[in-house]
């Protein structure tokens, strides 16, 4: 077995957080390494340190035994080391087809060649045959941006074997995918792996999915390595914190009578010529969690949207606590007591943690309020107080995702619509997440959740609604939901194994 | 009908009557005049201005980057020309010369300021144009100084002088012609693919291999080269020349005719200079037949193009080709689909499908 990647003593500090302190391993031939940890161990860092985006401030990286330490990105792609991002990086404006043709261009021929040499013969076959080989055949002429998450998300995979890269690094490739989707991801990852030899490396949350996936796992907390093997042998480390699912069996509802906040009514909205909302009728209820699920490209995120005022409604109404806001602006939506945390991540990076906090209460009227409010949620949230003069874009995703929440409640909404807050936390943080979510249920806020971890998302939720192609499909309890047969096999993969 | 399938006919009018357009027919019967000296003169001009902000379109509207400095590389283009012409160079040499040394300057101007943040090209560009603009101001010995070079003359071709305004500005058409068709060309090879990839994810970019610095000093070389050969066919259009159009201002000028005409996209330059230039002649022209002064005063020329510049950008950020683009565009009624699969189906939903 020949080594392709060896990472010697790599270490990274910013300011005076040591993100990684010192870490060491190889990588052999062939092999599927899984990159595991809570957030803010540091996964990523390593990630950026190894792929060049980062300079270690300590330590060697070497690839086919040639040292690749302090070279850029572009000359690390061009050595045959692909890579993608956590969060998504495609080209909206280009089609399915330019995104992927544009991946492999700089690994044929030289600068002057790809002028005035034939154009893109190789490239339109290669990227032909990567379309086919995820599945992309029926959005090869869509523009990337046009694509649900889930879709964007495959591409941004087909886009890092587009030039045949001998080592790929994946940052959470399961992120936001919804399960059937997850099936289809491992198994093409599992075919490249097994037909070109290629080695990967995988960052993941999703451990059903790593486990499945690698033959070899890392885990790492506080930027250094804590334990090291195979699946089975890491699973049973005593080092290893296993996600403990003390989630109760789904929850007994009876609260039909009281009158639900926010209402759709035959609501049609899209971008452009796209129509995404095609007659959505709901219900939602007062001081209740309810999560909307569905396949990706259901309308989910567009329905928030839609509420929030982000997007015209084209046809149809909704009603907010009593009145209508049909076609309300976010202005008007959040006077109005709905707050909204989308999906990614909408933080102000280079602002500090507390000033973030305080640009969410710019829409208070009575800003004399504000710094109690703040302090308040530093007490509900003590990682924010700790760090309340960093600036936000060191925190970790979780951290980030939490500042964002905090953000959000600054206004005391009656109700919340949270995009996919546990995209990129580790198990752990999703419980915080979600307990601080019961929590806030608890206290009256009403809150309407996306979660591609849908069945975990409907064990604490009260109700559910299915959508399926912009339309309403069901619209239930989460127990009846999550007990559904349909449901199980559809968004959940097969089946509601216990996790 | 669509937009893609009206382009071609559209261009290959357009051009017919670009050729066509100051001769004068009312000897077949056709009851149209021509254009005089004066009018094929300012077609020119608008035919030259597009050059360069071809130039900037491909630096701001493709590769995402900025430029202050395109009146500048427009000033050394033409004081190069007028210069070498004099010497008695032959003019395609200097039109070369001018086209190399402006790509040169850019490369080594680009440099330094692409290795770090973005907003410093702007800042290096600004100082550029002010540095050049002095030195055209200031070094009589080689530039004239204020009162500038004076009778530079049309050059000939293949024998034919091209000192008549209609010839020269046949001769400045088809030029015109050719470098759209090479930017055509470039954008639309994978040079100007990596200057889209650049635009939109520069990071994203970097990680496939793209050389994310080289391709951005190449956009700003070639789109500064533009500017310089556009310099080349205004010193011999105008026949004198002075550094007063090659300030700062116009480079702002050549950003916004960019912006209204419609960034990253071929045409817009092309239509943005025409506004910029044909514009004032007109409302010189209506304003003439206004006796109130006040009324005379609301015809100035910037003031209506800063209007213009406005409301575009208010009603319509992509231009006047975005505007035609949506014009064109089919637009399709949303409706509430009752037909949508039931939950039997679970495939992947393609969004934009019918």
């Amino acid at each position: 077995m020949t080594t392709v990647l060896e990472v010697r003593d790599v270490a990274k500090s910013f300011g005076g957080v040591h993100a990684v302190r010192g870490v060491t391993f190889d990588v052999q031939q062939g092999e599927i390494l899984g990159l595991i940890g809570p957030n803010g161990s540091g996964k990523t860092t390593l990630f950026n340190c190894i792929l060049g985006q980062l300079t270690p401030s300590r330590g060697d990286v070497r690839v086919g035994g040639r040292s690749v330490t302090g070279l850029r990105p572009s000359e690390l792609n061009r050595l045959g080391i692909g890579r993608t991002f956590q969060l998504l990086q495609v080209f909206p404006e280009l089609t399915v087809r330019e995104n992927l043709i544009l991946a492999g261009q700089e690994h044929k021929g030289s600068r002057l060649s790809r002028l005035f040499g034939p154009r893109d013969a190789e490239l339109t076959g290669d990227a032909e045959r990567m379309i086919a080989f995820f599945r992309l055949e029926h959005l090869a002429d869509e523009k990337a941006g046009g694509l649900s998450y889930g879709q964007q998300k495959l591409l941004d995979c087909a886009m890092a074997f587009m030039a045949g890269p001998r080592l790929v690094l994946l940052d959470e490739p399961a992120g936001g995918v919804n399960l059937t989707m997850l099936a289809n991801l491992k198994e093409r990852l599992q075919a490249i792996n097994k037909e070109t030899g290629a080695t990967f490396v995988v960052i993941e949350h999703n451990m059903e999915f790593v486990m499945s996936l690698c033959t070899r796992i890392l885990v790492l907390a506080e930027g250094e390595i804590i334990a090291e093997g195979s699946p089975d042998t890491v699973r049973r480390n005593p080092k290893v914190i296993e996600p403990i699912s003390d989630i109760e069996a789904a929850m007994t509802q009876s609260q039909a009578g009281s009158a639900p906040i926010l209402t759709l009514d035959n609501v049609v909205a899209g971008y452009g010529m796209m129509t995404i909302l095609n007659g959505i009728t709901a219900a939602i209820r007062r001081a209740k969690i309810t999560t909307v699920i569905g396949p990706n490209g259901a309308g989910k995120s567009t329905m928030f949207k839609t509420v929030f005022g982000l997007l015209g409604v084209r046809a149809g109404t909704i009603a907010f606590d009593g009145r209508t806001v049909t076609n309300w602006s976010p202005r008007q939506m959040l006077d109005a007591g709905v707050s909204f945390v989308p999906q990614g991540r909408n933080i102000f990076s280079e602002l500090s943690v507390r000033h973030n906090l305080e640009l969410g209460g710019v829409a208070l009227s009575d800003q004399s309020g504000l710094t109690g409010r703040i302090e308040t949620m530093m007490q509900r949230f003590p990682i924010l107080a700790e760090k309340s003069n960093a600036q936000a874009g060191t925190l970790s995703g979780g951290q980030q995702k939490l500042l964002e929440v905090a953000r959000g409640l600054l206004l005391e909404p009656k109700l919340m619509l949270i995009d996919e807050p546990s995209i990129g936390l580790s198990p752990i943080m999703v419980q915080e997440v979600f307990s601080i979510l019961k929590g806030l249920r608890d206290s009256g806020v009403s809150i309407l959740l996306i979660e591609q971890n849908a069945m975990q998302a409907l064990q604490m939720s009260d109700y559910g609604l299915v959508l399926e192609q912009g339309q309403t499909r069901i619209e239930d309890t989460a127990a009846h939901i999550l007990a559904d047969p349909r449901i199980a096999q559809l968004f959940l993969g097969g089946g509601l194994a216990p996790a | 009908m669509t937009w893609s399938r009206l382009q071609v006919p559209v261009l290959v009018v357009t051009v017919l009557l670009l050729i066509l357009l100051p001769v004068d027919m009312t000897g077949i019967e056709i009851p149209w005049p021509g254009l005089r000296s004066y009018g094929s003169l300012n077609l020119t001009r608008w035919l030259v201005i597009a050059v360069a902000a071809m130039g900037v379109n491909l630096i701001v509207g493709y590769a995402g980057q900025e430029t202050l400095a395109q009146a500048a590389f427009f000033g050394i283009g033409a004081y190069l020309t007028a210069i070498a012409t004099k010497a008695g160079i032959p003019f395609g040499l200097a039109f070369l010369g001018s086209a190399g040394l402006t790509f040169v300057i850019g490369i080594v101007l680009g440099f330094p300021a692409l290795r770090v943040q973005k907003h410093y090209l702007a800042f290096v560009t600004l100082a550029f144009t002010i540095f050049v603009w002095l030195v055209f101001r200031n070094e009589e010995w080689l530039t004239g100084g204020v009162s500038g070079i004076q009778g530079i003359t049309r050059p000939s071709l293949l024998g034919l002088s091209l000192r008549p305004p209609l010839y020269f500005y046949w001769f400045t058409l088809a030029i015109t012609a050719v470098l759209m068709c090479l930017m055509w060309w470039l954008i639309r090879s994978p040079w100007g693919r990596a200057f889209t990839a650049l635009r939109e994810n520069a990071i994203r970019a970097e990680s496939l291999g793209i050389d994310v610095r080289g391709y951005k000093l190449l956009a700003f070389a070639i789109g500064s080269a533009y500017g310089g050969m556009a310099g080349a066919l205004y010193a011999p259009l105008v026949g004198f020349i002075d550094p007063s159009p090659f300030a700062l201002a116009p480079s702002l000028l050549f950003m916004l005719m960019v912006v209204v005409g419609g960034s990253g996209t071929l045409m817009g330059p092309v239509i943005g200079a025409g506004i910029a230039v044909l514009l004032p002649e007109w409302l010189e022209v209506a304003s003439s037949k206004i006796t109130s002064p006040v009324l005379q005063h609301l015809f100035s020329y910037l003031l209506v193009y800063a209007l213009i510049v406005m409301v575009m950008m208010a009603f319509c950020p992509t231009g006047i080709v975005g505007l035609v683009q949506r014009i064109f565009t089919p637009k399709r009624r949303p409706h509430a689909d009752d037909k949508g699969p039931t939950i039997g189906t679970a495939t992947i939903p393609a969004r934009g499908k019918p």
